[in-house]
């Protein structure tokens, strides 16, 4: 019935797979596979490649400045001349909210990275060293958590003064805490995994061991909370901004612009919604960027 | 039965056919990853959104259960306790709850909460009374895995599927839990499907043995025929590797490799990469079903070996 | 139980102490005096107002006498306005925003909690698209755009409604809607993945072979596991709702405590602004308790810890 060659031994050769043989991939290359294939976060992604190069170059490419004062010109519609229309002192809102976005972006990058640096520092320590200190650290993280925050930064602009770099400083002292809690929980679980011990048994120092082996590993969560960070950051600055506490005049954030237009908004709706569509639009695409991110990093959560 | 995941279609369970009994207690022996759960999900018609029953039939009682509603019969005629009992019971729900809750589903005719602590008691976590109104942390991994058992037993049950049930446990309260579960079977009667990796388990309980690999079923028989008239190359290995109570200083060989992988299954036969007597013919083909007697069959090319 | 809310009041207190010193040594370190810049202020009638205020002791002597009359619930005198309280000045306005709030909060926890909950059993499909979308925007635009949009809308648009003038429960609505839509967005975000989270535990399988109903399995099983996120977020969303109010009262005229701490802010009112801070604080701080009593109501796992 069936042939006997059919039916002879297989060799060990024969028994091995080539798909066991498959390449494998690192961790990031994954992550930045998977990233890609959400559109959202791509979305988000060129979106603010686009604003960070707006910012950057568009006030100069632009014929207007950004506190040229035309009393000619006051409150014009949106038109071929003035993309975005005009304020009451006859200033082209288009370079203003480019203007502003150079503002509002060194918000959220510097007042991020500032808060990303002491909590990056303080959760390093506090997760490394274990023990008494870590209690006592994150005993202090817990009350900072219940304090209304928004409450406190208003407070310390009204210390510190109004002014840019008030805001970077009050920000950054101010939002720390998330990072703080995430760096630990990270160097928690990451400090007993072998390669760590390894590292210890080699002699490593405790900095190095921190700096050169924990917190690389803890980036994947640094990366979300920092994604989700600056656009809390840009967000808080408007805030501040409109309800007074912000940058001086002329210079103006989207929050200057915005709290500025909301007094004539029955007659010209046009001045607030520009820059209020910046603030949205950008805080939109850090949000699907972090949202994409936290996916890509974390499998698991989707199906 | 399949499972449809984002890489692709994972055959999980492939041309298994099996029945159970009344009051009988078959056992399914398999590595992990061999389809055992697959299998009684889908009678259980609990494979979750990324499941779906390909082909086949299943048939209880004499009814196909598709013409069956399932709700009433989970639970009620067809039970199931899972491996993990750290896991498998709602942490924010008493114990009284979780108990009462299937009586009242299946509209249990007398005393709930005394039936419920009946069960309770018949398990031994005592004094019932007391530890009914508590909440399943404050229990341990065992003492849970007994709750699992009085939950599915609550409404006596005509089928009990238990998925590897003390897999999950220390060694010693394992041996209690499978002495439990042995004799509330003897005193009902009713059938169980005991699901387990570890032959060890099966030896003292299973009336017949199914032994599964890679989704396919390679060996079935009455408990004596897979221990003493073993047919598959894959039924002696899991044999090897299991400790003989008989003679104790024999060695345990393992089985090497890996179980295939069932997004890409393999043509042939599921165990031919890491069978020792593997032959060309099992690389292609599948083998087909030998009987050996009106209870024992098995699928294995070399049954076919002088037949020309 | 007893033992865990009595830690959870003592962590609220010990809480409540930093916040009280923080605002404290925070305002007297203001360049200046409360009273530098009014110019023409003679300096015996500033010397007079020093004195009357207790300005001119040791500052641990002011901070003893703050905290002693923060103790017994007194916020002290406005420099500002003359011859009220602080707490006339919260008692007058807060009860305003309180109304506005309550019916934000509830309105977010009615809109958020089934919208998560549909979202996380249709996921995927059209109504959970639909959903997040909305959500996501709800997060992300800021809470002073969305107040504006609308008063353009209904105030100057369509004339439904007056803006400016407080009439009672009418004119909170817009206001409420508008604080509650972040609140919203949150919770249904929060809930749908926490739904998501639960729904593939083992214990919703065991429901299942149980033979309970799809919806029992969801409404019992799962909605009480996956409410617990939910509630630890209450007390931020509160203070959400809270610093919210700062700008939507504002936008809207309402006059709230919300807008009184703004324009306290603006005229340097000190006093106001430390008793208003100290006051919010102690609201979140309760919400807080509140909330973390509820979660050992709802959890028992809680009490062990
Ligand atoms: N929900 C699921 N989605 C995708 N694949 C699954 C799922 N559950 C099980 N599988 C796959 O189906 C196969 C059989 O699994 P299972 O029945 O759990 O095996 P066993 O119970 O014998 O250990 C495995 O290859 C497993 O990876
Ligand atoms: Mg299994």
């Amino acid at each position: 019935m069936y042939d006997a060659e059919l039916f002879l031994p297989l060799s060990r050769e024969e028994k091995t797979d080539a798909e066991m043989m498959r390449p494998s991939r690192t961790y990031w290359q994954d992550v930045r596979e998977r990233l890609m294939r959400d559109k959202l976060a791509v979305l988000g992604l060129l979106v603010i490649v686009l604003i960070v190069a707006l910012a950057v170059f568009g006030p100069v490419l632009s014929p207007y400045e950004y506190d040229a004062q035309d009393f000619m010109m006051s409150n014009e519609p949106p038109s071929g001349a003035h993309w975005f229309g005009t304020d009451m002192f006859g200033r082209d809102i288009f370079v203003r909210v480019l203007y502003g976005a150079r503002i509002s972006l060194a918000v959220g990058f510097l007042a991020s990275f500032i808060s990303l640096f002491i909590g990056v520092i303080y959760g390093g320590i506090s997760g490394f060293t274990g023990g008494k200190t870590d209690n006592i650290m994150m005993g202090i993280v817990d009350v900072i958590y219940s304090v209304p925050m928004m409450i406190y930064v208003i407070l310390l602009m009204v210390v510190v003064g109004p002014g840019l770099k008030s805001i970077f400083i009050t920000l950054g002292i101010s939002y720390w805490a998330p990072m703080a809690r995430i760096v630990r929980a990270e160097v928690m679980r990451l400090k007993n995994e072998e390669f760590i011990l390894a590292a210890r048994v080699l002699g490593a120092s405790p900095g190095r061991i921190l700096l050169r082996h924990l917190i690389p590993n803890a980036m994947g969560p640094i990366l979300v909370t920092l994604t989700f960070s600056i656009p809390g950051a840009i967000f808080t600055e408007a805030f501040l901004s409109f309800v007074g506490l912000g940058v001086s005049a002329p210079m103006a954030s989207w929050g200057v612009l915005s709290s500025d237009a909301v007094g004539s908004l029955a007659i010209y709706p046009w001045q607030l919604f520009f820059p209020a569509g910046a603030i949205s639009i950008t805080i939109l695409a850090f949000n699907f960027l972090g949202d994409g991110l936290r996916d890509a990093l974390d499998p698991r959560l989707r199906k | 039965m399949s499972f449809f995941t984002s890489a692709g279609e994972v055959k999980a369970v492939n041309d298994v056919s099996f029945h159970v009994g009344k009051g009988e207690v078959l056992g399914i022996v398999g590595e992990s990853g061999s389809g055992k759960s697959a299998a009684v999900l889908s009678v259980m018609g609990l494979k979750g959104s990324a499941g779906k029953i390909t082909g086949g039939s299943i048939l209880f009682d004499g009814q196909d259960m598709n013409s069956l509603n399932m709700r009433d019969i989970r639970g009620r005629r067809i039970s199931m306790i899972f491996q993990d009992p750290m896991t498998s019971l709602n942490p924010v729900l008493s114990v009284k709850y979780q108990l009462e809750e299937s009586l009242r589903r299946h509209h249990w005719k007398g005393d709930i909460h005394a039936r419920a602590l009946e069960m309770l008691e018949r398990v031994g976590i005592v004094p019932a009374s007391e530890r009914i109104m508590q909440y399943p942390h404050e229990f341990s991994g065992g003492q849970r895995q007994r709750i699992m058992i009085a939950m599915a037993m609550i409404c006596e049950p005509e089928l009990l599927i238990a998925d590897e049930p003390t897999t999950a446990l220390d060694v010693t309260v394992q041996a209690q839990i499978l002495d439990l579960m042995k004799a509330l079977q003897k005193d009902s009667g009713m059938s169980v499907i005991l699901i387990t990796h570890d032959l060890g388990v099966i030896a003292g309980m299973a009336d017949r043995i199914l032994v599964m690999y890679g989704g396919q079923v390679m060996e079935q028989g009455t408990r004596r025929e897979i221990f003493y008239s073993t047919a598959h190359p894959y039924t002696q290995g899991l044999l090897r590797s299991v400790p003989n109570p008989d003679s104790p200083k024999e060695r345990l060989i393992p089985i090497e490799g890996q179980p295939p992988d069932l997004l890409n299954p393999p043509e042939g036969c599921p165990y031919v990469k890491r069978c020792p007597e593997a032959m060309r013919i099992c690389l292609h083909r599948k083998p087909e079903n030998i009987s050996l007697s009106d209870t024992h069959s098995y699928s294995c090319w070399l049954g076919q070996k002088g037949v020309k | 139980m007893r033992k865990y809310i009595f830690r959870r009041v003592l962590a609220s207190l010990l809480t409540l102490f930093v916040v009280i010193t923080l605002t404290f040594f925070m305002m007297r370190a203001i360049p200046g005096g409360p009273f530098t810049d009014e110019k023409a202020i003679p300096s015996f009638v500033l010397e007079k107002m020093m004195s009357r205020y207790g300005l001119n002791d040791p500052l641990y002597v002011q901070y003893g006498r703050y905290l002693l009359n923060v103790m017994r619930l007194d916020l002290g005198p406005s420099y500002r306005y003359e011859g009220m309280t602080v707490n006339e000045l919260i008692a007058g306005s807060f009860p305003i925003s309180a109304v506005v709030g309550s019916i934000a909060l509830v309105l977010a926890l009615i809109v958020g909690i089934p919208a998560g909950i549909i979202s996380a059993l249709k996921r995927g499909k059209l109504p959970d698209r639909f959903a997040m979308i909305l959500a996501t925007l709800g997060v992300t635009v800021p809470n002073f755009v969305v107040a504006a949009a609308l008063v353009y809308i209904f105030a100057w648009r369509l004339g439904w409604v007056t803006v400016g003038f407080w009439e009672g429960i009418s004119t909170a609505i817009l206001p409420a809607v508008t604080l509650a839509g972040y609140p919203a967005a949150f919770i249904s975000r929060l809930v749908r993945s926490s739904m998501l989270e639960v729904l593939q535990q083992d214990y919703i399988r065991t429901a299942y072979s149980k033979g309970l109903s799809g919806r029992a399995v969801v409404y019992v099983h799962a909605l009480k596991n996956a409410v617990i996120p939910v509630i630890t977020y209450i007390a931020p969303l509160t203070a959400g709702i809270l610093t919210g109010s700062f700008v939507v009262e504002q936008v809207y005229g309402v006059p709230g405590l919300g807008t009184f701490f703004v324009t306290s802010i603006t005229n340097r009112d000190y006093t106001t602004i430390m008793g208003v801070t100290i006051f919010y604080s102690a609201l979140l701080v309760s919400f807080n308790l509140i909330a973390d009593v509820c979660l050992a109501f709802i959890d028992p796992r809680i009490k062990l810890k």
